[in-house]
């Protein structure tokens, strides 16, 4: 079949047209028809982000950088970021800058949020995570490690310096007691040495003692063990004993608590005193009665002879 | 002696000239649609085998020689691709498919028209009261202005895609790494310098070779030196037309 010229130069410029605008989207890195959103990511430093880097949450990539621009009233880092529709970034999620510019692999990662958070709405701010990366931290450190360091060394130089003089001023309390230092070392030494002959007899005696005992401990092995379980045992018993004890000092104490209250026949004796009252009275009518009998026994002794012999 | 030294000035200006009469007579393209599209087909459509091929080519030499002198642990692989890709969006695609054009449809134009000339046919046409330069050369420098930039696409997805192909195949990087690289550095001006560039180069090819066959003089000997005159200084000027338009828009 015989195309007409119209025909071919119209799809081949139609097609040419489709194939530049698929490419471009393709390289751009935006799917094709339009499925993706854009959301924002406020930084400090860019870090040498510029537009088509990659997004990348968890390391997989999940978009790209749109547009990178100084907010010049804030001073922060405005990133409009395109991101496919596909994976769900969960509210709470926090981006940050990370990689090195010099080796083209600058990205802004995004550190997901609770898995169980809605997805995040289009068109929203992620808050930044600042110096995500250990190296940035460092480089932001290094001014005030640098200036502690330096503060640490020079502190080092001077008390050196001071060391230095003290020890090299003669009349220094520091040398002085150096000198008594090396004075007591010297006489330590001397002592050492007169008395090495009497150290080691001691240690020889001290040895010989120490081995007598392991002997004897070794022979009387068998006494020791019983002598020890005995005295277990007897320990034993004593405890059984001091229990016991415990118990009739609590039955004592009962005892004395109700002899106090006056409760029972033997509280009653005590503090009941009419029973000594009578006891008294008793006791002296008994003593007028004997008085009566000592002045006058015969009254008594009348009535009291069974026997009339006489 | 000033002769010579004014002739490129007097070329210049009757170039200048024929092409402002060949524009002029625009309004008259509905007389010449149907030539219009004969020339699209023959210069455009009838060329992209041609084109596709030297491009192919490009792309996987490219990537292969990309890949050979990157060939250092410190630098990741997909910036073999972030150097391919728009090395034949910028400069491969649009210069090479350029060059081929010139040989291929700027020799053919001359040699049409110069034909034409040396066996008078022009003048019969102009006997006949048509326009000759709207008839003949408006058509086919219009096909040329509309039909490169088709070219231009062809040869950007047959060379890139080749170029991926080739890092694959050849165990260089993989698609990933160069799609990875590619897209790292894409950016619109590429492709869009890419565009200006095939329609001045359409517009060069064309145009030089209607102008070098319009006025072509002296039996077939003429025809022969406008035909090599024509492409010759297509390629001389897609070479000045590059440089122009790489300075003026990056």
């Amino acid at each position: 079949m015989q195309y007409s010229n119209e025909l071919k130069v119209g799809a081949a410029i139609i097609l040419a047209a489709l194939a530049a605008f698929a490419g471009i989207r393709f390289f751009q890195n935006v799917p094709l028809f339009g499925s993706s959103y854009a959301l924002y990511a406020e930084f400090d430093d860019a870090n040498g982000l510029v537009s088509g880097n990659p997004v990348r949450m968890k390391g997989v990539k999940v978009g790209s950088v749109e547009r990178v621009r100084l907010d010049p009233k804030t001073q922060t880092v405005r990133v409009q970021l395109k991101l496919e529709r596909g994976p769900t970034i969960p509210e709470g999620s926090r981006a940050s800058v990370s990689g090195i510019s010099a080796l083209g692999g600058v990205h802004v990662s995004i550190a997901p949020g609770p898995r169980d958070n809605p997805p995040i709405s289009p068109g929203s701010t992620l808050p930044s995570l600042e110096s995500s990366s250990s190296l940035g931290r460092l480089t932001d450190q290094a001014p005030a490690l640098a200036s502690k360091a330096d503060s640490v060394l020079r502190n080092t130089s001077a008390t050196m310096a001071t060391l230095n003089r003290l020890i090299s001023r003669p009349d220094s309390d520091l040398r002085q007691t150096l000198t008594a230092l090396r004075g007591m070392t010297n006489d330590l030494e001397e002592v050492t040495e007169a008395e090495k002959a009497t150290i080691r007899r001691l240690l020889q005696n001290l040895e010989a003692v120490s081995g007598d005992l392991r002997a004897f401990t070794g022979e009387n092995g068998d006494s020791l063990d019983v002598a020890v379980r005995r005295l277990n045992q007897s320990l034993g018993r004593l405890n059984r004993g001091l229990s016991s004890f415990e118990k009739t000092s609590a039955t004592l104490d009962t005892i004395t608590t109700k002899l106090n209250n006056g409760t029972g026949t033997a509280g009653r004796l005590l503090n009941d005193p009419s029973l000594y009252m009578k006891l008294d009275s008793a006791a002296t009518r008994t003593n007028t009665l004997l008085e009566d009998f000592r002045q006058d026994p015969g009254r008594y002794l009348e009535d009291l002879t069974l026997v009339k012999v006489f | 002696m000033l002769d010579s030294l004014l002739a490129p000035f007097r070329a210049l200006g009757q170039y200048a000239i024929l092409i402002g009469r060949a524009f002029a007579s625009v309004n008259e393209i509905r007389m010449y649609w149907k030539n219009l599209f004969i020339q699209m087909v023959r210069i455009g459509i009838d060329s992209v085998p041609i084109v596709a091929l030297a491009a192919a080519f490009s792309g996987a030499v490219l990537t292969v020689q990309t890949a050979y002198q990157l060939e250092t642990p410190f630098i990741p692989k997909t910036i073999i691709g972030s150097i391919v890709a728009p090395s034949i969006m910028l400069e491969l695609g649009v210069v090479v498919a350029g060059f081929i054009l010139a040989g291929r449809v700027g020799a053919r134009i001359a040699a049409e028209l110069g034909t034409m000339r040396v066996s008078e046919q022009i003048d019969a046409l102009e006997v006949m009261g048509l326009n000759s330069v709207g008839f003949l050369i408006l058509p086919r420098v219009l096909a040329g202005i509309v039909m490169f930039p088709v070219l231009y696409v062809v040869s950007c997805v047959v060379g890139i895609g080749t170029g991926i192909f080739t890092g694959h195949i050849g165990g260089f990087l993989s698609v990933s790494e160069f799609l990875e690289g590619a897209r790292q550095f894409f950016q619109l001006l590429d492709p869009f310098i890419g565009f200006i560039k095939s329609v001045a180069f359409g517009f060069i090819v064309t145009s030089i070779a209607c102008y070098k066959g319009y006025y072509t003089g002296g039996g077939a000997v003429g025809v022969g030196d406008s035909t090599t005159q024509a492409a010759v200084l297509s390629c001389v000027f897609i070479l000045v037309a590059d440089l122009l338009v790489a300075m003026l828009l990056l």
